[in-house]
């Protein structure tokens, strides 16, 4: 679309006298090809690298950086749609290269082919100035050191004037005047005000938590939006851009592996968000979107945050420029590693490190949110069973909230002021060794097992709390190579496809370290032989259909990665289900061994396990404390 | 139809057909009981398509002959809850069934009605009459302890190859013989048949039926069980009660095969010190994965078992065995399962080494396989 209409723009007659000339014998009906006009290859090249304010934004605050500034000011108008103006005190532009600055493909930071090999400085493409000089009205004002007067040089969407002496402080100040302006298909495309600027935002948030040494500022139409001195810690950057009650929260993440260094902060679960607009993955400190990485994230925060939830994470990886490629996109998101396989199981593996070692209170609810999960309207009949809970909970549904997995999403939605987490509960942390039990259990619609709790009151997911209790206990087993496995009396026949049995076969070997033997039988027949001893009620055909989707989904996976997976797996297939009736002695086995694990807060798939409820939350339900 | 019955042989008979009456029916009337009241009995009739049961009470007094289906859990509760001796039933016009008992009258909605016994129900499904002789008996109590020999080891849930959830039913050369597994274990006892009509019979029963023949056919007079094959159902008749079973259509893993002829070791060992010491070994172990180790030495078992950081047990009991030793993993619930429906005071283990299935013969003709564990690694 957006290409279209830049061509129709490029073959209007505007460049074209050269070639008419020395063609004239060409016949009229023909649309000739023709060499674009400088200008509008600049235009088209803006696509690919300013779509909006925010762009623009980002492209100029890197420069600065890369210029070595220590204090950035952005000032924006109308959501930068009107004027976007970035203060640096960095090096500068020497006025005899100001003309070369706004040329595109003109740049500092690369001298010749093998440096691209190792790209350390933020840009190097040189675009970004060239690119927002033909769709905008560009003024650069620079005073490097040693120069006595500052100069200036205009650029009317892509007409360069001759620089000027201006009056200028040290450092360069950048403005953008009505961007796109000239282009109306361009400018049709730009949202509201508050919409480019919150894009405006999000990227100097992004540089701001990467580049600590660095100030920066933010003023929108005359109000300041951001200011993080140049002194402030990661803590202090996170406080800034996550809010304060939440960066008190997160936890630090630090790993060396081999060439990779990583280190940041990650947010509680409670924070956890159905989209990744909180996870801010730096690369050299550069912010990237790379799927791979956010995968990476995914899996390492499996266990912790609901299945297709994000933490609120600030990641910060560093590894040797030459490891890394990141000229793939021209917006530089995404990156290609020579060594992906590191990486990614370097993150994974600090996210696991850094929440394993957590004691957040995910088990506590606040009286927080609007409805909540133990909202029932009171209008509305409740089903036999509930009836005691949704009559005390009618009144209370304004104070509770469960961190549960939609629970968290719609907050974070609806959040105030576009924090998007969970506030935070105002309970002490807690872990389940400090709780002591005081009460009998009562189990609610087969499902939810409440008891009475030191503090308090505790409700458990029976599902959840087995699915996590089988977790620990196989991998613990399959930790010290101790599967227990039940040999069949027949071996069980299954039938599959050949490329199946094929892909079964190649994990033949992790699949009896769990306790699965199987063999071939036959061209498309797979014959099971034992299974592991505690899925009692396991159907030899589902572990096929299973373990076939754990072999196809990690074709490329380690062993370890392939045993990961069946852990996870056999855990839900082996667990009781929501709605089966457990008798005393399985209820309280069940609760005795959930005691003992070492992380009981959420399920294998990352849903919670428990909430718990003190008293003051009751007796703020029920109006004795307000 | 209007009757007058002895209460508690009325709820009695509601007992017996309680098990058919759909929970969740599809079709309303699956959640009925059928009443018909003949001129010198009242039938009642439940069937949910798995399970259909016929009972005859005699205690009655028909006043007018006719039929109704009511609402089953209804009326098993309100008859539960009568206080008289007697309960009068009477079909009133419309819809309405009355029963009356001393000052206490409900009236309950009738699904189908009829005057003529001749004219049966449309929508209530077909029990089939129980005529001619039977094609098997077997005597009663041998039948109740089969069931209860074999009903434990049927597996939990559908299996798509083989109804490893359904007990086998098999005649055979004079013996009549039950079969469940779970593919883990399996069960198999037999026993002499009274009479037969046909030479070979097999079929899959769904455990339902016999889990209500279980509970109630011991309070029915008589001492054989009358078993009819019906095709896809299969009818059993003890005293009053009627009860019918639907039948599996798939296949039955081959028993024979399972149950190894004999092994190089043979323990004997007193059931109940046996017990004793499983239940004592399986405290210590991880409820999900229970593993006892059963260590056989001349004369000696020893049940051992280890639940990591809680502790572990080693309990002895003397035992009938020469030979060089045996040793073996199992899990104590399936041991415990076999010894709790062993009807004998001496049981035996016979096994060909550690990793070949054990068979435990637990009475006369009652034979119990169960797989060894192994561990990986």
């Amino acid at each position: 679309m957006r290409w279209n209409i830049l061509l129709c723009v490029a073959i209007e007659p505007r460049g074209v006298p050269n070639s008419s000339t020395v063609s004239g014998s060409a016949s009229q009906s023909h649309t000739r090809i023709l060499a674009l006009d400088p200008i509008v290859v600049d235009q088209i090249a803006a696509g690919e690298v300013v779509e909006r304010p925010a762009n623009v934004v980002k492209e100029l605050v890197e420069n600065a950086i890369d210029a070595g500034a220590t204090r950035i000011e952005v000032l924006l108008r109308e959501g930068g749609a009107r004027r976007i103006e970035v203060r640096d005190n960095g090096q500068g532009i020497l006025v005899e290269d100001l003309p070369l600055a706004v040329r595109s493909h003109a740049t500092s930071k690369l001298r010749e082919p093998g440096d691209l090999e190792a790209v350390a400085s933020l840009g190097f493409r040189g675009e970004a100035l060239a690119s927002i000089a033909s769709v905008s009205r560009l003024e650069i004002i620079s005073l490097p050191s040693g120069q006595k007067d500052a100069a200036s040089l205009l650029v009317d969407f892509g007409k360069v004037e001759v620089p000027r002496v201006a009056a200028g402080s040290l450092g360069t100040r950048i403005v953008v005047d009505d961007l796109f302006a000239q282009l109306p298909a361009r400018l049709k495309f730009l949202k509201r005000a508050s919409t480019e600027l919150a894009h405006c935002t999000a990227w100097l948030e992004r540089l701001a938590l990467a580049h600590e040494g660095i100030g920066f500022r933010l003023e929108h139409d005359g109000r300041q939006l951001l200011e993080i001195a140049a002194d402030a810690d990661l803590d202090a950057r996170c406080a800034a851009v996550y809010g304060p009650g939440l960066a008190g929260r997160m936890l630090p993440i630090e790993r060396e592996t081999g060439p990779l260094g990583l280190q940041g902060r990650i947010g509680p679960p409670e924070s956890a968000r159905r989209d990744a607009r909180r996870v801010d993955l730096f690369l050299n400190g550069r912010w990237v979107r790379d799927p791979r990485l956010l995968r990476a994230v995914r899996e390492g925060v499996r266990e912790f945050v609901p299945t297709g939830h994000y933490p609120t994470l600030c990641l910060q990886l560093a590894i040797a420029p030459d490891r890394v490629d990141v000229n793939v996109h021209p917006q530089k998101t995404e990156v290609r590693f020579r060594d992906e396989r590191l990486v990614f199981g370097a993150v994974l593996r600090a996210l696991q490190e850094a929440l394993a070692d957590s004691r957040w209170s995910t088990r506590s609810i606040g009286p927080i949110g609007r409805s909540g999960a133990f909202s029932t309207p009171t209008t509305t009949d409740s089903s036999p069973g509930s009836g005691a809970w949704s009559s005390s909970s009618g009144t209370s549904s304004r104070d509770f909230r469960s961190w549960d997995s939609t629970g968290g999403g719609d907050v974070a939605a609806a959040g105030d002021g576009g924090k998007g987490e969970m506030q935070e509960s105002r309970l002490p942390l807690a872990s389940s060794a400090e709780t002591r039990v005081v009460g009998p259990v009562l189990a609610v619609a087969n499902t939810f097992l409440v008891r009475e709790v030191e503090g308090g009151m505790e409700i458990l997911d029976q599902h959840a709390l087995h699915e996590r209790v089988n977790l620990e206990e196989l991998r613990r087993e399959l930790q010290q190579g101790q599967v227990v496995a039940q040999p069949l009396l027949v071996p069980s026949l299954v039938d599959v496809g050949r490329a199946e049995l094929n892909l079964l076969m190649r994990r033949q070997k992790v699949f009896s370290q769990l306790g699965v033997e199987i063999e071939a039988f036959g061209e498309n027949t797979v014959a099971i032989r034992t299974v592991p001893a505690r899925l009692t009620r396991l159907v030899p055909e589902k572990l096929v259909r299973d373990l076939l989707a754990i072999a196809e989904e990690n074709k490329q996976a380690t062993p370890d990665r392939i045993a990961e997976e069946m852990l996870h797996s056999m855990a839900c297939r082996g667990a009781v289900m929501a709605g089966d009736r457990l008798d005393a002695e399985a209820l309280q086995g069940l609760l005795e061994r959930g005691a003992d694990l070492p992380q009981d807060r959420t399920c294998a798939h990352g849903r919670p396990v428990r909430v718990f409820l003190t008293i003051e939350d009751l007796e703020k339900a029920f109006y004795r404390r307000m | 139809m209007k009757f007058l019955i002895d209460r508690l042989a009325f709820r009695d008979a509601l007992q017996r057909v309680e098990m058919a009456i759909d929970r969740k029916p599809t079709r309303p009337v699956l959640g009925g009981v059928l009443i018909e009241a003949h001129n010198d009995s009242v039938v009642l009739m439940a069937s949910d398509l798995d399970i259909a049961v016929r009972y005859r009470v005699q205690q009655v007094q028909v006043d007018q002959p006719g039929w109704a289906v009511i609402p089953g859990r209804e009326l098993v509760d309100i008859v539960k809850d009568l206080e008289a001796e007697t309960v009068t039933v009477n079909l009133k016009g419309g819809d309405q069934c009355e029963l009356m008992a001393g000052e206490d009258v409900c009236d309950l909605v009738t699904m189908e009605t009829g005057m003529d016994l001749s004219n049966t129900p449309e929508a209530f499904p077909a029990v089939p009459m129980l005529e001619g002789g039977p094609d098997l008996t077997v005597a009663k109590n041998d039948f109740l302890m089969m069931v209860g020999a074999t009903r434990f080891a049927t597996s939990r849930v559908q299996d798509n190859r083989f109804a490893t959830e359904g007990v086998l039913l098999e005649l055979r050369d004079d013996t009549v013989t039950l079969v469940g597994t779970d593919g883990r274990r399996l069960a198999c006892i037999h026993r002499p048949a009274i009479s037969h009509k046909a030479d070979r019979h097999r079929s899959v029963l769904l455990p339902k039926v016999l889990d209500q023949i279980l509970r109630y056919g011991q309070d029915e007079d008589g001492e054989e069980m009358a078993i009819h094959f019906l095709g896809n159902l299969v009818g059993f008749r003890v005293g009053n009660l009627e009860s019918f079973g639907r039948v599996l259509d798939r296949e039955y893993p081959n028993y024979d095969n399972v149950i190894p002829k004999d092994g190089k070791h043979s323990v004997r060992a007193h059931r109940e010190s046996l017990a004793k010491k499983l239940r004592l070994a399986s405290h210590l172990t991880t409820d999900a994965a229970a593993v006892v180790r059963l260590e056989v030495s001349p004369d000696r078992m020893e049940v051992r078992s280890e639940h990591e950081g809680r502790g572990r047990a080693s309990a002895a009991l003397e035992v009938d065995y020469v030979g060089d030793g045996l040793s073996a993993a199992f899990n104590p619930a399936f041991l415990l399962d076999g010894l709790k429906a062993s009807h004998t005071d001496q049981i035996e283990l016979q096994m060909e080494d550690g990793n070949r299935p054990a068979k435990f013969t637990l009475g006369d003709g009652f034979h119990y396989v169960v797989m060894p564990l192994s561990t990986t690694g």
